[in-house]
């Protein structure tokens, strides 16, 4: 991949010059992308004007009209622009976020200082943005969808990096209107695990940090198609199933679900890989009668052990993967606060959940891997 | 007691409680043949294991679930609308189902956020259970207090209404201060479910139910007394107070047990009572009990079959259907609402 960043500044800086405001025009122009985006179906960035232009196209499911940034660099003159596309200077110093989602994607980029505010902060499990948490560096602004913006508006952070999942925008509008830049991240759409974790190119854009995320991606690309390689020489396909049962339904995910992609890539056969929705909704006995007899009950909502889902519902434990102990959680590191860190780092790290499956489905080929977000039922 | 009477209750309605019954498990997602349903019922295996074990694990207690939701719902729907002489009553005017929402409310939207773990699924079925029985039980013995203190059922009834939005009021406050996730699992609660007991559980809630059914018939003649008016009552030697606490002591055990095992099961309490009396053309309990229960179990039975979409993998939410179902009966009750009085005033 080449992904050079090139900047080529048009001075017209002389040093007899004198200090004038003419000086400002100096202009970084971009004649190449800055990033290359292989899996992520979810954003694009082209060039307007020599600045990086940044389109979410589909910020929920089913939306029809996206969000436009125009990306510049700090001190440089504004160019013409329609009014639905956002200006944001780069590089922005503070953003607030409000999915524990987007933590990793700072952790990662060496950004964890800029995060100055979020939405209940306990959720938040990373070590290094607890320690910042605790030492009150970051505002806590209530809940997600009703922030508190009074108090956000006093922090006045350069960005804010939301998630939507429907078309109600209020929130979004009075941030714009205090000339606070929405960054819409909609990674949770991505199809492809590496698709989720390549949003952290779309983090680094607003932090000119492409470069690096560039490397981290490539870093954890290449983890997770080796290990992938090594799944594809297991002998046996164990079969398994997923999800709870919420009320009368039974929620797993679909075979367009990244999970079902994951599970295919672990060397195990999903009984509904090829069922065409991200998610299904079932009932108990038809679910029942597909999977009583699979190898592996994967994702079990946040049950701790065996006893605890009998207890919720007694016809669990009619499965056999019940009966013979092979049911797996992903509980297995909750944070100082309660937080989950599958639900957090799991979406930039999905080579780690690779690992992990491919260690649940075919420990002889990870003999020596431990399991890092999942863990077995007793 | 009259002759049709008799044959309606000794052989029309067992009559379709027995085939409805036998159809509600035999019908599913999963297509099962008819013999091997038979066979399974008749103690026998089937031929495929699993078809064992969804016919007597699964279908059974929900069938066996939905016969005392039922039951033990349209008869506490018929005491509180004799108690009342209010057609539009029903078991939770009393606010037993917002109490019991406020006990599950606590427990999966706040309780979450001090002990952290708790989240979601990840908590037993007893542990709900209690928080609503507690709930309903809290809101129940301050209705009970007040009742031994007022003189007017109509007091006792708009005092309910008003526990009700109390703890709606703070539901909604917990809600609002919740995460998607806890607000979800919350939510399902409310959608009600037959499905998810284990036999202890059900045994549990028939003991309670039967002991709600129980104090009902002990009820009768304080009931048909009642339908006259309170004076009416009192004169032929009835003691209301005692009378109205035993009745609200057997609905709150009846709509109680119900809503903490199943959920806030809607309508059938208010619906099933009318389409009894229609069908009985009668106001006296010694009948209207019996008859109301076999009439709301058939009608829960019907409503789990419509909510299986059998042949389907999906299922819909047992409250739905029975919103369905009830409203507009309600609505048709409303309508003929003449008629209606004629058959409280006996």
């Amino acid at each position: 991949m080449k992904l050079k960043v090139l900047i080529i500044v048009f001075s017209i800086l002389a040093i007899a010059c004198n200090h004038s405001d003419k000086e400002r025009k100096s202009k970084e122009i971009l004649t190449e992308t800055p990033v290359n985006i292989q899996y992520a179906t979810g954003f694009r960035v082209s060039l307007k004007e020599g600045y990086p232009f940044v389109e979410v196209p589909r910020p929920y499911q089913g939306a029809e009209e996206g969000f436009k940034y125009l990306l510049v660099p700090r001190g440089e003159e504004i160019p013409a622009h329609d009014r639905d596309v956002q200006i944001v200077e780069v590089p922005i110093k503070s953003i607030v976020c409000t999915s524990t989602t987007h933590i990793p994607l700072l952790d990662y980029i060496n950004e964890t200082q800029s995060l100055t505010g979020f939405t209940t902060t306990d959720y938040i499990s990373s070590a290094n943005m607890r320690s910042r948490i605790d030492s009150g560096y970051v505002t806590e602004l209530g809940i997600d969808k009703e922030m508190n913006i009074e108090r956000l508006l006093e922090l006045d952070p350069e960005a804010v990096m939301a998630y939507t999942i429907t078309g109600d925008y209020g929130q979004f509008r009075k941030m714009n209107q205090a000339g606070i830049p929405v960054l819409i991240n909609a990674e949770y759409l991505e199809r492809h695990p590496l698709g989720r974790a390549e949003w952290i190119k779309f983090m680094a854009l607003f932090f000119n940090k492409t470069d690096m995320a560039d490397s981290v991606f490539n870093a954890i690309e290449s983890n997770y198609n080796t290990m992938r390689a090594k799944a594809a020489k297991a002998d046996s396909m164990p079969t398994l199933y997923s999800g709870v049962v919420y009320g009368d339904t039974w929620y797993l995910p679909g075979g367009e679900n990244n999970a079902a992609k994951l599970f295919a890539d672990a060397g195990a056969n999903y009984l509904w890989q090829d069922s065409t929705t991200g998610f299904l909704e079932l009932s108990f006995e038809s679910v029942y009668e597909k999977a009583h007899d699979a190898d592996y009950w994967v994702g079990v909502a946040s049950y701790n052990s065996l006893e605890e889902i009998k207890q919720a519902d007694q016809r669990y434990s009619r499965f056999d993967a019940f009966k013979n102990g092979n049911v797996y959680s992903y509980n297995a590191r909750i944070g100082a606060t309660g937080g989950n860190e599958y639900l957090e780092l799991g979406y930039l790290r999905p080579d780690l959940i690779l690992a992990d499956l491919i260690r649940i489905f075919h420990p002889e080929l990870l003999p020596d891997n431990e399991l890092y977000f999942y863990e077995k039922l007793n | 007691m009259n002759r049709s009477y008799t044959i309606k209750l000794t052989l029309l309605l067992p009559f379709s409680i027995l085939v409805l019954f036998v159809v509600n498990i035999s019908l599913g997602s999963v297509s099962i043949p008819f013999d091997e349903i038979l066979n399974v019922l008749t103690g026998s295996v089937a031929s495929k294991n699993s078809w064992t074990n969804i016919i007597l694990n699964f279908r059974l207690p929900k069938a066996i679930t939905a016969i005392a939701v039922g039951a033990a719902l349209s008869i506490s729907g018929l005491l509180m609308q004799t108690l009342f002489r209010n057609p539009l009553a029903g078991p939770f005017v009393l606010g037993i189902s917002s109490g019991a929402s406020l006990g599950v409310a606590l427990l999966l939207l706040a309780g979450i956020s001090i002990t952290g773990s708790l989240v979601a699924s990840g908590l037993t079925s007893w542990l709900v259970v209690s928080a609503a029985s507690l709930g309903s039980a809290l809101v129940l013995l301050l209705v009970v207090v007040v009742s031994l203190k007022i003189r007017d059922s109509m007091t006792l009834l708009i005092i309910g209404l008003m526990f009700g939005s109390l703890t709606g009021a703070i539901v909604s406050i917990l809600q609002f201060f919740s995460s998607g996730e806890e607000i979800q699992v919350y939510l399902f609660w409310t959608f009600g479910s037959l499905g998810g007991l284990n036999w202890d559980e059900i045994t549990v809630l028939w003991i309670i139910a039967g002991l709600g059914i129980a104090i009902a018939f002990i009820m009768v003649k304080p009931l048909n007394a009642l339908l006259l008016s309170e004076n009416y009552a009192q004169s032929m030697g009835i003691n209301i107070k005692t009378s109205r606490f035993w009745i609200i002591i057997s609905t709150s055990l009846l709509a109680g047990s119900i809503t903490a095992f199943c959920g806030p099961i809607a309508f059938i309490g208010i619906a099933i009572p009318h389409l009894t009396r229609l069908l009985f053309n009668t106001s006296n309990h010694k009948i209207l009990i019996p008859a109301v229960a076999m009439g709301g179990i058939i009608v829960m039975l019907i409503c789990d079959i419509i909510s299986q979409l059998p042949g389907s993998e999906h299922v819909l939410p047992i409250n739905a259907i029975t919103s369905l179902f009830g409203a507009p009966v309600v609505i048709w009750v409303i309508l003929r609402r003449g008629s209606i009085k004629h058959s409280f005033s006996g």
